[in-house]
């Protein structure tokens, strides 16, 4: 059940295909066309072939096709289409049948005649030979279950749904490919619902690559026609000795008609073989199939300029951890990096391929010709059973004369440079004692020396914002005008008796000026006759009002005729005057 | 400060605001007192480390820390003194401790860095490696939010002064420019500043300084052990019943009670001022 059989090589000798298409009575008006051709004349056992028959004429008329008995190949495919052409009412067609032959053995393959029956008349083609070289000593592969030879379980008989495991090689050598199969038998005339849950095995124990796609054909079993859906998985032992990869498990989700179901597959068991003894003593674990590969950016350098080489592995195994090759010594060149390598790999043919590309990046020292050496590679073919080495070609390279100063600087110094490496780490090392210490007690916020200096802002703030209020715009500037009313007129009067000018003058508009400012009026167009009028609507008492409409008069006439009025008199209207401000001041508080 | 005019606020006045300010901050930052002698023993604790004496110097440095010199170079050193005994648990203990009061020092970080390696314990978050460690590790410390915010505060007043002093438009719009912004910056730098508060009030961060202790599901030798610490993981101390504290991993998850001397508060009790 879980280990696949053998294909007989002759199995595909057997297949003989009719094809029916659509039948007419009506016979060819014309004759018919046909014609086989093949891809290609030459190839080798791990190729494919393609064989196309082409059948053209008048649609309508019947056609059988017969492919012929072709010896020592496998069917891995086909397919066909087919083309109507219109033309004056009379259409005409040509159907097309490809065919994916893989030869299986090397030597000449003969296809032969392709026999065409069209209403009841028979057409052949000619025969096709093509000659077949030997591929890489594998088994075919890629054609679904005849890339590994294997039967249709015998332990599937009718079943709804069946599972198996198998694997190419049950004793294969450490490091070698061996292919995992999971097949999945569906029986075409059952239902499922959703796809089914795949849960594959544990794989401790091997390196691991799945092939990117799953593969879906059909067979048949027990009279009974199956889906067989593959995964498949290349697998590279790390182990030596017996390993069994545990069952994987499937679930089909049921339907209406029939419950949930879990299949298992049984444990597949290997042994994984040692590599022989007499490795090579630079063989560091490779196994596969290899060619190496060494170029340069350049058939000229610079001394002391970089120039990268590449070295390119190729070939068949696990690609993706190859170890390095062996890097000949370069006496008077430097490596100044060494990039990590990339990998390109892919599943070809059933088997992992791929490049591994390295990089260095030289530089030398000297002027010269020079040659690098070959890079070699040793490895283990598990095909021949034994050690095998490649090299690359050398590459000659001249090396002119380059940077003085840098060949300089690198010849006195007599070292390579390098990155620098920590040999060991330890904690960093312990801080110096200050001059003097201070005793840190509480944080600075806890202290009351720190909120006085909040404060202090605070109180010069609040004493603006009071300051800002008594001279507006938050205050009245009427207000303020008004508060310094008193004081400007005193402060008037006593600036002209100090100075010693117009006393007459000064006493009338200072009244004036006070009583505007006090009432919050101009002071410029305030007549007298308009000043006892504002002084009267404030309530001011008559007697009060006849003073200081004489106080007026007699300023205006002291400026007007100062010759009849004496120093004595500009005194007293001074005096007068700010009594009468002051007697105002207290009325109109 | 020509435009002040007629103001009560003239230039010597705010050049007697800002030497007020400067005092106060030199004062307030500082210590009460100076001590040569304390820089004397401090030097004779760094010989003693270099003569590889390092549990004589480990208990110097702590008569210097007990005394009330909450420098974060001494408990760095006390730090090293630990880590070079092999004192994991104390080392880690006195490497955050310094990481409070210097939370951005590269020398204190790497030490500690390297501490946290020789623990036994990986809890989650445990290595300050999680939001909260980050912050505590990187936030200002107390002393340097409260000195933002008294200089952001004092621009702000400055800054609101001028704009109810200065009658030029001109200058009046600037003023509240710079008011407006330096009450933005003031008002993050608040939050900030409660926020610290508010974290080391209710720090609760401690350290295992015992070699291993055993974290029971209660506060005695009877309970069942639910599991163990050992030196220098870190842990949170919920709460402390006689000789025995609870404490909980930073995830939350695991709790239980461990003898009290066998966990170490990482916050430091507060001397008087």
């Amino acid at each position: 059940m879980n280990v696949s059989g053998r294909v007989g090589r002759t199995a595909a000798a057997a297949v003989l295909l009719v094809c029916l298409s659509a039948l007419s009575g009506v016979a060819f008006a014309q004759s018919p066309h046909i014609r086989s051709e093949v891809d290609k004349t030459e190839l080798t056992t791990d190729e494919v072939l393609t064989l196309t028959v082409t059948v053209a004429g008048q649609t309508g008329s019947a056609q059988d096709h017969v492919l012929p008995v072709i010896e020592n190949v496998n069917i891995v495919g086909r397919g066909s289409w087919m083309s109507v052409t219109t033309v004056n009412n009379r259409s005409t067609f040509e159907r097309a049948h490809e065919y994916r032959l893989r030869p299986t053995v090397d030597g000449p393959l003969t296809i032969g005649a392709v026999k065409v029956v069209i209403d009841g008349k028979t057409y052949e083609t000619d025969p096709i030979t093509v000659e077949v070289h030997p591929g890489v000593g594998r088994p075919a592969a890629g054609g679904l279950s005849a890339a590994l030879n294997v039967e249709v379980s015998t332990e599937l008989a009718g079943q709804d749904f069946y599972v198996e495991s198998a694997v190419d090689n049950l004793s294969p050598r450490l490091g070698e490919q061996v292919t995992y199969i999971f097949r999945f038998y569906s029986a075409a005339d059952v239902l499922t619902r959703g796809r089914p849950e795949y849960d594959g095995p544990d794989l401790t124990g091997f390196w691991t690559r799945e092939y990117p796609d799953q593969q879906r054909y059909t067979a048949t079993a027990a009279g009974r026609r199956y889906v067989v859906d593959e995964i498949r998985a290349a697998l590279f032992p790390t182990i030596v000795g017996p390993r069994t990869i545990e069952p994987a498990d499937l679930t089909v989700l049921g339907t209406f008609f029939q419950p949930t179901t879990t299949l298992r597959t049984l444990p597949v068991h290997l042994d994984v073989q040692p590599l022989p003894p007499g490795a090579p003593a630079d063989f560091s674990g490779a196994v596969g199939r290899f060619s190496i590969s060494a170029r340069t950016d350049g058939d000229d350098v610079a001394a002391n300029d970089p120039i990268v080489l590449t070295v390119t592995l190729s070939g068949e195994g696990n690609i993706d951890i190859l170890p390095d090759p062996v890097w000949p010594d370069m006496p008077g060149w430097r490596v100044v990096d060494t990039s990590p390598p990339t990998t390109d790999s892919r599943i070809e043919s059933g088997r992992l391929v791929g490049t591994r590309v390295y990089r260095r990046t030289l530089v030398p020292s000297e002027a010269g010709d020079f040659t690098i050496p070959p890079v070699s590679f040793t490895y283990f073919d598990p095909a021949t059973n034994l050690y095998d080495r490649t090299s690359s070609d050398p590459i000659p390279l001249t090396v002119t004369e380059g940077r003085a100063w840098a060949s300089a600087q690198s010849s006195s110094s007599g070292t390579e440079r390098d990155t620098v490496q920590r040999l060991a780490a330890d904690i960093r090392h312990i801080k110096p004692s200050p001059d003097s210490l201070r005793v840190t007690g509480v944080p600075i916020v806890e202290r009351g020396l720190y909120w006085a200096a909040i404060a202090l802002p605070g109180a010069v703030l609040a004493a603006a914002a009071a300051w800002r209020w008594r001279i507006g715009p938050f205050g009245s500037s009427r207000r303020s005008r008004s508060g310094q009313a008193h004081g400007r007129a005193r402060n008037a009067l006593e600036s002209a008796r100090a100075a010693g000018t117009d006393p007459y003058a000064a006493a009338g508009n200072a009244l004036a000026a006070y009583v505007g400012d006090r009432l919050n009026q101009p002071a410029s167009g305030l007549t007298h006759e308009a000043l006892i009028v504002l002084l009267r609507s404030q309530g001011i008492e008559p007697d009060l009002l006849r003073r200081v409409e004489v106080c007026l008069a007699a300023s205006e006439h002291g400026r007007f005729a100062p010759v009849s009025a004496g120093p004595a008199s500009a005194e007293a209207l001074i005096e007068e005057t700010e009594a009468l401000v002051s007697e105002l001041e207290s009325r109109l508080e | 400060m020509n435009r002040l005019r007629g103001t009560p606020i003239t230039g010597r006045a705010v050049v007697v605001w800002l030497a007020a300010l400067v005092l106060t901050l030199s004062t307030a930052s500082v210590a009460r007192a100076q001590s040569p002698d304390a820089a004397a023993a401090w030097a004779a604790a760094n010989d003693l480390y270099e003569e590889g004496s390092f549990a004589q110097a480990a208990q110097a440095y702590r008569q210097l820390a007990s005394q009330g010199y909450r420098d974060a170079a001494i408990f760095y050193n006390l730090g090293n003194a630990y880590y070079k005994q092999g004192e994991t648990g104390l080392a880690v203990l006195n490497y955050l401790r310094a990481q409070r009061l210097a939370p951005r020092d590269a020398d204190v970080e790497n030490n500690l860095r390297m501490a946290r390696e020789r623990t036994v314990d990986v809890t989650a978050e445990g290595d300050g490696s999680g939001p909260a460690g980050v912050l505590s590790a990187y936030w200002p410390t107390v002393d340097e939010l409260s000195v933002g915010v008294l200089i952001l505060w004092n621009l702000t007043a400055l800054s609101l002064a001028a704009w109810l002093l200065i009658r030029a438009r001109p200058g009046r719009r600037a003023a509240l420019y710079a008011a407006a912004a330096a009450g933005v910056l003031l008002l993050l730098a608040a939050a900030s500043l409660g926020g610290r508060l508010f974290l080391d009030d209710s720090a609760d961060d401690a350290v295992v300084v015992a070699d291993k202790v055993e974290v029971r599901s209660g506060p005695g030798d009877g309970y069942v052990t639910e599991f163990e610490l050992h030196a220098g993981a870190e842990a949170r101390l919920i709460e402390e019943r006689g000789s025995w504290a609870r404490v909980a991993l930073p995830n939350g998850d695991l709790q239980g009670w461990a003898p009290a001397a066998a966990v170490e508060r990482v916050s430091l009790p507060r001397l008087r001022d």
